[in-house]
């Protein structure tokens, strides 16, 4: 697949966006535990935007007038291909609480009780769990931390025997505890331990097994180095220091103990089990071929279903929202699970990208096929899943869902032409527009409750600096008015008026703007480039956990190829990523000492 | 030493702990039962809501001049028309605490700058005692005689008749109001530079003066208000394992240690942060706590050394520790005036506020808060963080007497914080002292302002300072304004200076919310 097309429109949208950039005057950087930076509207990191003027009358938003053509800034010719590596300068990722849940148990085969459960991850839009900003460690994150330690310690010290991989009273206790600290250890920290790390918890067990005051038993003195082990770094960061690469100072290339972690979290939400482990030990992972395969039977496995569902469901913005404050709560896990369904099985099915927004077969339980007013198998009930094929006006993929139409509408149960406009901008066109400064809030014009959606559009768009920005979203936003809040297809509003669902998805010089309905926008996304390379450039933001990333024009033309070449669908667009540069090295920090 | 309080005075307890969340959710949030026990002896006065008044002084003995050239800017917080509006850079800390705190600007030491000794035994011998020593020439008045330059005449550098001639203020204090003198210390016994803080007479009219170094070893404070009580130690499980916490701490930090040694700038801090709230919940900082005063033990903070290494690395845990010695102290009311001193004053390396590097490896603190390093870039944002720590030290004690329920409200409710330093500039200088009280002492007092003394008439004295704490603490009742003081002693009998100006001038006006 040719991406030179796809990056000649970014470099297009960026140019015709300056109102939008974030640190521009009438918007300010979201304001999140996570800040993250600002990133050009394009996605590309790369092209310097113009500043913006509120009152320049050439910007978007003044009608009548055109936005600025801009001229790209090209890529030197071969550019991508002059360049060696295409290193991700990757700070080091912490297991969300998922995967630090899913590796507490793996470790403790005797089944243990997480009591608290880390709930530290924060789910922001504009970002994944999978980056370091949402993971931060708060104060109470550290007192859960500590107290599920001392649960673990507790159950080790009544199960020893499950994690001793030797006998104290035949191969003597020392030499058994130390035994116990570099197999528990290599599993907790994913790796071998260094000789630091092996003596300092060796030192740790004698220390309370022979306190002169109180001594441990030397199960109690298992548990503490259990816990100890448990609350190191090593366990809840994905510590990468990577191995020098000849000729490439600033770059590292990840050890094979290193890929194995980044494979498994990727694709499992777990530690690397067996098979990856004998990989990562005899270094046959660093092959490509070999990473590959490891990666293909990870995908292939039904344990991937969750990780890569997640993805899709936080690129789409439907991760973590409940909406049980708004249908039964039958009903609302009925919106989550048909998208996991849908997308697990366009993803095992060979499902292309462009099958997200047009697939015309769902799943649904009795409650869900009520509500799309589908007629289901009489003998469906609220836990039987069967498929269906879709009405026609729901043949708009994921778009038409209940859980996306209810995620991108008002928590007060209305839908926002707002919120759905910035979803497609942002998550599906890789746009990006930050927010609006309150203060700006107050230059929001008051009309009558009578007046029709498109009044209120019309309105803001005469006022500035907000036109600047809602011409992007709202004529977005506007089309997909013919789905309420939760989703149910509709053709008047409550109050009898008619719904006008002719919208415009406006500077994006490769797509024809006008559509009508949310059909109609799908259809037009589907099979767009822009698309489809945004859904590339979420995988891999996803993937190495940041979204300023270095050369990505070239990264993803790298992995559109790859792509290609691994089939094309859905499944090779995540298998395509593992074999890149960005997954198998990264840049080093400021003042890193690897 | 401290006083060893006798059995009949102690109370069995434990200093609980709870995370904030589940103390929330439980029925008894803030009914908390802690039996009401009445201080054995002295004048001291309950509180508003049958709760005893304690004061705490947290004092150092070095000069908070950020950048040279006197600067003020970066200490004194924003104000109002005499309103705190906002912290300084060293007082950043406080920012969630303004409300609770007041600044008092232009709070001189005059006695200091009577004795021609160093710059530091002068101002440390008499910070809180704010009496010249014995050695000194004495009208028939009691007033000091000065030459023309009014240095005190016959004063000694040295020996017994180099202390000052009245008790400093937390001893007399303590005295007064029946508490054990529970003075504590940050740092090592730094000679004479720790003991000065800490003077006091034997008996009334006796000259001897007591000079106590303050205990350094928490452990050893508790144990000298509680020792020898307490149910027998749990030998479940669970709690053996977790007697070993400040093992399995120590191996973990030492983890982060080695691992932040090898990362880069972004991932270091971010491991730092980790390992701060880690240390946090082990120190019991920011949670609130419930004290039954049940089974006597300490929950001292993890990895807390044995004894300081004599450059400071150790001085948060060894705060956090006094600061839970104290808390505990005054919500089981065996004392109600506490003293923490920040002794250390030649290697400070301040490790814990710069991510577990030494904040000053190539320079003597003594010489960096005179700025013999300079006042280049890096060494004024060196020396703002270090002194934004002991800022912190501030924060973190109003937090914690906030986090200790109280009746219907917190131990803060019924307790004075003194924070003050005895030098301000970093040539010696005992002028415009770095002066920072919080606590309203349920509203009797008003908080949230910026007294400025330095602007006005004589100026203010630390002789005005210990006479308004002094009559605060004992006055039997504040509702009168300063009308019928019952301490006059902190500067008053020693008459002026030979330019004139008193050595005190009486209580702060405008502190009493009934003045």
């Amino acid at each position: 697949m040719n991406r030179s097309v796809y990056l000649v429109m970014l470099a297009a949208v960026a140019t015709a966006l300056p109102a939008c950039k974030p640190e521009a005057n009438p918007f300010s950087l979201p304001p999140s535990r996570l800040d993250p930076p600002s990133r050009p509207v394009d996605g590309t990191g790369e092209e310097p935007l113009p500043q913006s003027d509120p009152t320049n009358p050439t910007l978007p938003g003044n009608p009548g007038d055109e936005p600025e053509a801009g001229t790209p800034e090209p890529l030197p010719p071969n550019y991508c291909d002059s360049l060696d590596l295409i290193p991700v300068p990757q700070e080091t990722l912490r297991l969300n609480d998922l995967q630090f849940a899913n590796t507490m148990r793996a470790l403790f085969s005797y089944g243990v009780s997480l009591t608290p459960e880390l709930s530290s991850t924060v789910v922001i839009a504009e970002t994944y769990t999978t980056f370091p900003g949402v993971n931060e460690v708060l104060f109470e994150d550290a007192e859960d931390l500590i107290a599920m330690s001392e649960g673990l310690a507790l159950a080790a010290v009544d199960n020893v025997d499950a994690l001793l991989p030797c006998s104290p009273a035949t191969d003597g206790e020392v030499a058994c505890a130390e035994a116990f600290i570099d197999t528990f250890g290599e599993r907790a920290f994913r790796r071998p331990l260094t000789a630091e790390e092996h003596t300092a918890f060796a030192a740790l067990f004698d220390e309370v097994r022979n306190d002169p005051t109180e001594p441990l038993s030397f199960n109690e003195s298992i548990g503490v180095v259990v816990q100890g082990i448990v609350l190191s770094p090593q366990v809840l960061y994905l510590v990468e220091q990577g191995v020098p690469v000849s000729g490439a100072s600033e770059v590292v290339e990840l050890s094979a103990w290193e890929l194995a972690s980044r494979l498994s979290y990727l694709f499992w939400n777990m530690p690397p089990d067996e098979a990856l482990r004998a990989a990562a030990a005899d270094g046959s992972l660093l092959d490509d071929d070999v990473l590959l395969a490891q990666a293909t039977r990870l995908v292939d496995h039904p344990n991937a279903s969750p990780a890569v569902t997640g993805f899709f469901a936080e690129w789409f913005g439907v991760y973590g929202v409940f909406f049980n404050d708004r249908v039964s709560p039958t009903l609302a896990a009925a919106f989550n699970e048909e998208f996991s369904r849908k997308v697990d099985d366009l993803f095992r099915n060979q499902g292309a990208v462009a099958d997200l927004l047009s697939f015309e077969t769902s799943f649904v339980n009795a409650p869900l096929a009520d509500h799309y007013g589908i007629t289901p198998n009489p003998s469906t009930g609220n836990d039987d899943w069967q498929p269906v094929t879709l009405p026609a006006e729901r043949r708009g993929g994921v778009l038409t869902t209940a859980v996306f139409s209810a995620a991108s509408a008002h928590a007060s149960n209305h839908t926002s032409f707002v919120h759905r406009g910035k979803a497609v901008r942002e998550r599906l066109l890789c746009g990006e527009l930050g927010i609006p400064d309150p203060a700006f809030l107050a230059q929001n014009p008051v009309l009558p409750d009578e007046a029709t959606v498109r009044e209120k559009i019309d309105a803001r768009m005469e006022i500035q600096p907000c036109g600047g920005c809602h011409i992007l979203m709202d004529p977005i936003g506007i089309g997909m008015e013919d789905f309420d809040e939760q989703g149910r297809f509709r053709s008047t509003y409550p109050n009898a008026q008619p719904v006008d669902a002719n919208g415009e998805v406006l500077f994006i010089n490769s797509l024809e703007p006008g559509f009508h309905g949310t059909n109609g926008l799908a259809a037009k996304l589907a099979p767009s480039e822009i698309f489809a390379s945004c859904a590339i450039d979420q995988w891999l933001r996803y993937t190495v956990g940041r979204r300023e990333i270095d050369d990505v024009r070239c990264l993803i033309e790298q992995l559109g190829e790859r792509q290609e070449s691994l089939g094309g669908d859905l499944r090779a667009m995540v298998l395509a990523t593992v074999t890149s540069d960005a997954f198998r090295y990264r840049t080093v920090q400021a003042s890193e000492s690897p | 030493m401290s006083k060893r309080v006798p059995l009949d005075r102690l109370m069995q307890f434990t200093p609980t702990l709870r995370g904030r969340r589940a103390f929330l959710k439980g029925a008894g949030a803030v009914a908390v039962g802690l039996p009401f026990l009445e201080l054995t002896a002295g004048a001291a006065r309950a509180a508003p809501g049958d709760h005893p008044q304690r004061l705490l002084i947290l004092s150092m003995g070095h000069s908070m001049d950020v950048n040279g050239g006197y600067d003020d800017a970066n200490l004194l917080p924003v104000h109002n028309n005499g309103v705190l509006t906002a912290a300084s850079p060293v007082l950043q800390a406080l920012t969630p605490h303004l409300d609770k705190c007041n600044y008092f600007w232009g709070i001189d030491n005059l006695v200091a700058q009577s004795l021609s000794s160093n710059g530091h035994n002068a101002s440390g011998r008499t910070v809180l005692a704010y009496a010249p020593h014995a050695g000194a020439n004495y009208n028939g008045d009691g007033s000091l005689v000065t030459d023309q330059n009014g240095f005190a005449l016959g004063q000694v550098s040295a020996g017994p008749q180099a202390y000052p001639t009245g008790p400093s203020i937390n001893c007399f204090l303590a005295d007064r109001m029946g508490s054990p003198r529970l003075n504590l210390r940050v740092g090592g016994d730094h000679g004479e530079h720790a003991r000065d803080f800490y003077t006091s007479q034997n008996g009334a009219g006796d000259p001897i003066i007591l000079r106590d170094p303050g205990v350094q070893n928490p452990a050893t404070a508790f144990d000298g208000l509680f020792a020898g009580v307490g149910e027998p130690v749990s030998q479940t499980t669970i709690d053996r394992l977790r007697r070993k916490k400040g093992s399995v701490l120590d191996a973990v930090l030492g983890q982060f240690n080695t691992l932040m040694n090898t990362v880069g700038a972004e991932d270091r801090a971010r491991l730092d942060r980790h390992a701060t709230h880690l240390r946090q919940v082990e120190s019991n900082l920011g949670q609130v706590v419930q004290v039954t005063c049940e089974n006597p033990q300490m929950n001292f903070p993890a990895g807390l050394p044995a004894n300081d290494d004599g450059n400071a690395r150790a001085d948060h845990l060894f705060y956090a520790s006094q600061l839970d010695v104290v808390r505990t102290a005054f919500a089981c009311q065996s004392a109600s005036v506490a003293h923490i001193h920040f002794s250390h004053i030649q290697n400070n390396q301040f490790p814990f506020t710069n991510g577990g590097t030494d904040l000053f490896p190539t320079d003597n603190w003594h010489a960096v808060v005179h700025h013999d390093n300079g006042d280049g870039e890096q060494a004024v944002a060196d020396r703002l963080k270090s002194y934004q720590w002991y800022a912190q030290c501030l924060a973190e004690a109003i937090s914690t007497l906030e986090a200790t329920p109280e009746g219907a409200g917190s131990l803060m409710d019924n307790t004075l914080v003194v924070w003050l330093s005895s030098l301000r500039y970093s040539s010696h200088s005992t002028n415009n002292l770095p002066v920072v009280v919080a606590g309203n002492l349920q509203g009797q007092l008003n908080t949230g302002r910026f007294f400025d003394f330095h602007s006005h008439g004589d100026g203010g004295t630390l002789g005005d300072l210990w006479t308004s704490v002094a009559n605060i603490m004992l006055m039997p009742t504040l509702a009168n304004g300063w009308t019928n003081p019952v301490v006059n002693t902190f500067g008053h009998n020693i008459g002026t200076r030979s330019n004139g100006r008193p050595f005190q001038n009486g209580p702060l006006p405008g502190w009493l919310a009934s003045s």
